[in-house]
């Protein structure tokens, strides 16, 4: 009778507390604000680092070979031809350009994917979180550690890979001359 | 005694809750996607990217127009198809999906992301009205509203009304025209498959100045199974061969030089070249 009753007290508070269940399918209060649309702040360029003047100015540490490349698109571009930018021709700008913003963003942050809707050119961008992860570290899951882990995950895939390559001998001598 | 044990176990259970109970900021955050249908993953266009042309109820001027446009595709020309220069295909042409499709529900807004050419959508679902003066767009404005059609407490259908829209658009390569004055107005019902959650459909219906009656296309798009599915790129202007010159389409070759793309096709005008 004792426990019955405790297991029925139980179950009452677990019915009350129920609809928060449901309410924490994506509890995007873990996660900053980041609505609405994102613009450069005005007086802010659309060059590489903003706290640079653009062109020359940004000072950017070529290696001479691309220095000259540099530079003679530059002339090109003072004598009215595009110079290496290839944009002229609608392709996106890519990363990291893309975050230049010459046109207002919108970030959507969803429980796997944070996407960047770049109104230039509608580009966008998906940033996965970490996939295969098991009784690790939260901190792992999150975005910035994908790359880590995903060069984890392909060097551990490609290690099973070799591992299971033919061992005999005449299979080793094929190899050597196949480049396998 | 009894009593006092049931008492016990609500506190207990009270305890181990009230950082959650005392956080109703955070809950009022969340956003309760069970709320919505599942529609993650990427979706593919199931059958043709085209709409019924041969039966689309167009008035005799547009009719006329289209027939123009059919007579100049036959003899290597684009007709009045716009998208070889690359530019949108714009709404409704945008649901025929040339590549892959991701719907992103949010509490606001649900978003339709086409990988062909980057055409995104924004529906609104935050219960705003149209603009007055905002600038039109190939995408058009969409509003949409989330409808419980079964009263289950969950949405299963999102009716959408876009306007605002850019031209030139046609519904898809045939070059069926819209009216040039860029009225149209578009209603959509999206919604899963009843038995299958893996297919969607859009049922679009298109009002226009150059119809005579609404004209209406039922699209459907299959769920790819893959959960981490490649998102290909496709990019029109990368490695696009077609220009527009004038009211001409010209056509570049592999090695650069300027092609006619229809028979005895004269060159463009080079006036302000100098001529050798």
């Amino acid at each position: 009778m004792l426990y019955r009753n405790t297991i029925g007290a139980l179950s009452l508070a677990i019915l009350l507390c129920a609809p928060l269940a449901s309410a924490f399918a994506f509890d995007d209060s873990k996660y900053p604000d980041f609505n609405g649309q994102w613009t450069r702040p005005p007086g802010i360029g659309n060059q590489f680092d903003i706290s640079k003047p653009k062109d020359r100015g940004q000072q950017v540490p070529l290696t001479p070979e691309f220095q000259a490349v540099f530079e003679a698109g530059l002339a090109d571009q003072a004598a009215g031809g595009q110079g290496n930018d290839p944009t002229y021709t609608c392709i996106p700008d890519g990363m990291p350009r893309v975050m230049n913003v010459i046109f207002p963003m919108e970030i959507i942050v969803t429980p796997k994917t944070t996407y960047m809707l770049i109104e230039y050119l509608t580009q966008l961008r998906r940033i996965a979180k970490p996939h295969g992860l098991e009784n690790m570290p939260e901190e792992l899951s999150q975005p910035e550690y994908a790359t880590a882990v995903g060069l984890l995950l392909y060097g551990a895939h490609t290690r099973r890979a070799v591992a299971q390559r033919p061992v005999t001998l005449v299979a080793k001598l094929k190899s050597m001359f196949v480049g396998q | 005694m009894n009593d006092r044990s049931s008492f016990r176990a609500m506190a207990l259970v009270a305890a181990l809750l009230l950082p959650a109970l005392l956080l109703p900021d955070a809950g009022a955050r969340a956003f309760d996607q069970s709320k919505y249908p599942d529609l993650k993953g990427q979706w593919l266009r199931v059958g043709s990217p085209r709409w019924d042309d041969e039966h689309a109820p167009l008035t005799a001027e547009y009719q006329a127009i289209f027939q123009a446009n059919l007579k100049d595709m036959a003899a290597g020309g684009q007709g009045i198809d716009p998208t070889y220069t690359c530019i949108s295909p714009g709404m409704p042409r945008i649901m025929n999906a040339y590549d892959p499709m991701e719907v992103v529900v949010t509490p606001l807004a649900t978003h339709i992301l086409i990988q062909h050419i980057h055409d995104m959508r924004r529906i609104f679902t935050d219960g705003r009205a149209f603009p007055k003066d905002e600038e039109p767009t190939f995408a058009g404005y969409s509003i949409g509203k989330w409808i419980d059609t079964k009263g289950s407490g969950h949405y299963d259908v999102l009716e959408v009304e876009t306007r605002n829209l850019k031209g030139p658009r046609v519904y898809d390569a045939s070059g069926l025209p819209f009216h040039e004055d860029n009225e149209t107005v578009i209603n959509e019902r999206i919604y899963l498959d009843k038995m299958d959650a893996d297919l969607l459909y859009d049922d679009i219906t298109v009002m226009d100045h150059a119809l005579t009656r609404p004209f209406s296309a039922h699209k459907t798009y299959a769920r790819n199974k893959d959960p981490q599915p490649v998102w290909l790129e496709a990019q029109c202007a990368d490695g696009n061969h077609h220009v527009l010159i004038g009211k001409q389409n010209y056509y570049v070759s592999e090695d650069g030089y300027l092609m006619p793309a229809k028979k005895d096709q004269a060159p463009p005008d080079l006036k302000f070249f100098k001529q050798k």
